[in-house]
């Protein structure tokens, strides 16, 4: 499967010439993305280069100015957040984002809300549960009260219950201890070989260029390099800038 | 012990009303984080339409059910024309719009049903006064109170296992959770609001068709005493918080029945006022409030 060349694979998420921002001021000015079907992209940047905004963009929390977002080849254009997550795009929210209050079986339960009835929910929250066992064990507690790396697995694992398409992951090294970063980019290798299709926000690039397939990096609202993973980890200007020198 | 058991019954009666229109409250300030005082006004629509429904059949539960379902479509009308378009801003502009809808709509049954003097509801079988006898006490009850309690009971067993149970209250407790989170899992969060609306009012319907069933009268203006308790009622059980919005409305129902009956009257606002004073001076976030609740 790697040696098929990504372009003649399927675009899950199709991003063209896409500009947005917030009221008039323009944040992204016209960027190509593309994730196709399988893989994880990783989107790289600096604090401030527009990473969360274009996320927003494409997920419909932000109007797009210009430009396209296709999931599966489907204009999203008139599709409002709500339609769009319903559509199969799953994100994890920057700064983990539980639900505090909610037990860790709610949470799990509110990311298959877009697929409430499915009869197949049960079995994924099995599936999650069995993928990390510890919020089995505290299934009953209120997520807020979790480990900040807990709380990480419990936001993945409430993302995939809707067996989405294409699952965003904003930044989810955000703040938790190295170890634990580790631990949760296993998990998201493990994404991969289960056949999930991942782009992945980050701004440690050095471990999202290890998991990824291709990447893209973001500097003030533009892409200025894209390539496969290992291409971009031996540029100099990602190695000067993103890398510190290593 | 006589004394006793006949005020705590009344107060159980009084404060299961206090509850529904509580446990509404605490629904709305914890999905749309608004100051919401048009609740008064939903409760009488509904208390009007019991009336109707009354008068033209004398079934109490088609009182009921006419009375909840009016009052719920009404709150989705208050959500559309005062709340919804000032999502978001100030909440002191929610509490003018608020206001605003609630005195339109009193004033608009005072000036077309019998200019606003106070009816009776028809005294038939709800005013019909049961005896009890417990181990040499006798209790009284009329047949309306025994069904403020039975419906009251009925009625938040359903909330509950709605908000616990279904999909809808799941999503409702998310979007007061975190209303950006939910949206983020593919919640509408404007319909989510408008659902929590319409059973807030539904609850607030049931109540005024259970209040024209034990007072004497009702009239446009009869819900706006008992929103103001429900407002304290919902601080001293907790912003947000369901079960602390039932035992506050029954706590506060018979304090005043007890203060009524072994002292006076007219010191039955003034005990239960200062009861809900003193706990919520120890405990600021109420009886079963978990953390401060603003959140901006």
């Amino acid at each position: 499967m790697h040696d098929t060349t990504p372009l003649s694979r399927l675009a899950v998420l199709d991003v063209q010439g896409l500009t947005c921002g917030y009221g008039r001021t323009e944040i992204i000015h016209g960027v190509d993305l593309r994730v196709h079907q399988g893989e994880i992209v990783c989107l790289i940047g600096n604090n401030g280069a527009g990473k969360s905004t274009l996320i927003k963009a494409v997920i419909g929390a932000i109007p797009t100015l210009k430009g396209q977002v296709r999931l599966r080849g489907e204009d999203l254009a008139r599709q409002d957040m709500a339609a769009r997550i319903g559509r199969g795009i799953a994100v994890v929210p920057e700064g983990r984002g539980v639900l505090a209050q909610l037990s860790v079986a709610d949470n799990l339960l509110m990311g298959g809300y877009v697929r409430r009835g499915a009869p197949w929910l049960d079995e994924e929250m099995a599936r999650i549960y069995a993928l990390f066992p510890i919020l089995a064990e505290r299934r009953h507690q209120a997520a807020g009260t979790l480990s900040g790396g807990e709380q990480q697995m419990l936001v993945i694992g409430r993302a995939l219950m809707s067996r989405p398409d294409l699952l965003i992951l904003d930044e989810p090294s955000f703040g938790l201890a190295p170890k634990i970063v580790e631990s949760i980019f296993a998990v998201i290798e493990g994404l991969r070989d289960a056949g999930n299709t991942v782009l992945l926000v980050e701004q440690n690039a050095r471990i999202a260029l290890r998991v990824a397939d291709r990447g893209y990096v973001l500097a003030s609202g533009r892409t200025i390099l894209d390539g496969p993973a290992e291409r971009l980890s031996e540029d100099t200007t990602v190695r000067d800038i993103y890398l510190g020198s290593g | 012990m006589q004394i006793f058991l006949q005020q705590f019954v009344n107060g159980l009666t009084i404060g299961a009303g206090y509850a529904l229109v509580a446990v509404g409250f605490t629904l709305i300030f914890g999905v749309l984080r608004v100051v919401y005082l048009a609740h008064s006004a939903v409760l009488v629509v509904g208390a009007y339409l019991g009336l109707f429904a009354l008068d033209w059949s004398g079934s109490i539960p088609l009182a009921l059910a006419l009375g909840t379902v009016g009052a719920a479509l009404m709150g989705l009308v208050v959500e559309r024309v005062a709340l919804r378009p000032v999502a978001g801003q100030n909440h002191l502009i929610s509490l003018v719009t608020t206001v605003s809808i609630a005195t339109v709509i009193q004033e608009t049954l005072r000036l077309s049903v019998q200019h606003g003097q106070p009816i009776s509801y028809p005294t038939g079988a709800a005013a019909v006064l049961l005896r009890f006898h417990l181990g040499g006490i006798e209790l009284h009850l009329t047949v309306g109170q025994l069904a403020v309690m039975v419906v009251t009971l009925v009625l938040v067993v359903a909330l509950t296992l709605l908000v616990q149970r279904t999909w809808m209250g799941r999503s409702i407790r998310a979007v007061a959770d975190n209303p950006t989170i939910a949206a983020m899992l593919g919640v509408r969060v404007k319909a989510v609001s408008a659902q929590t609306v319409a059973v807030a009012s539904a609850l607030a319907g049931a109540a005024g068709v259970l209040l024209g069933l034990t007072l004497p009268a009702i009239d446009p203006y009869v819900g706006e005493h008992l929103q103001f308790k429900a407002l304290a009622v919902v601080l001293f059980g907790g912003l947000g918080s369901v079960p602390g919005a039932v035992l506050g409305g029954l706590l506060l129902g018979l304090v005043e029945a007890l203060a009524a009956g072994y002292l006076e009257t007219s010191y039955r606002d003034l005990f239960a006022f200062a009861a809900m004073v003193l706990i919520l001076t120890f405990r600021p976030a109420g009886l079963l409030g978990r953390r401060p609740v603003e959140r901006v």
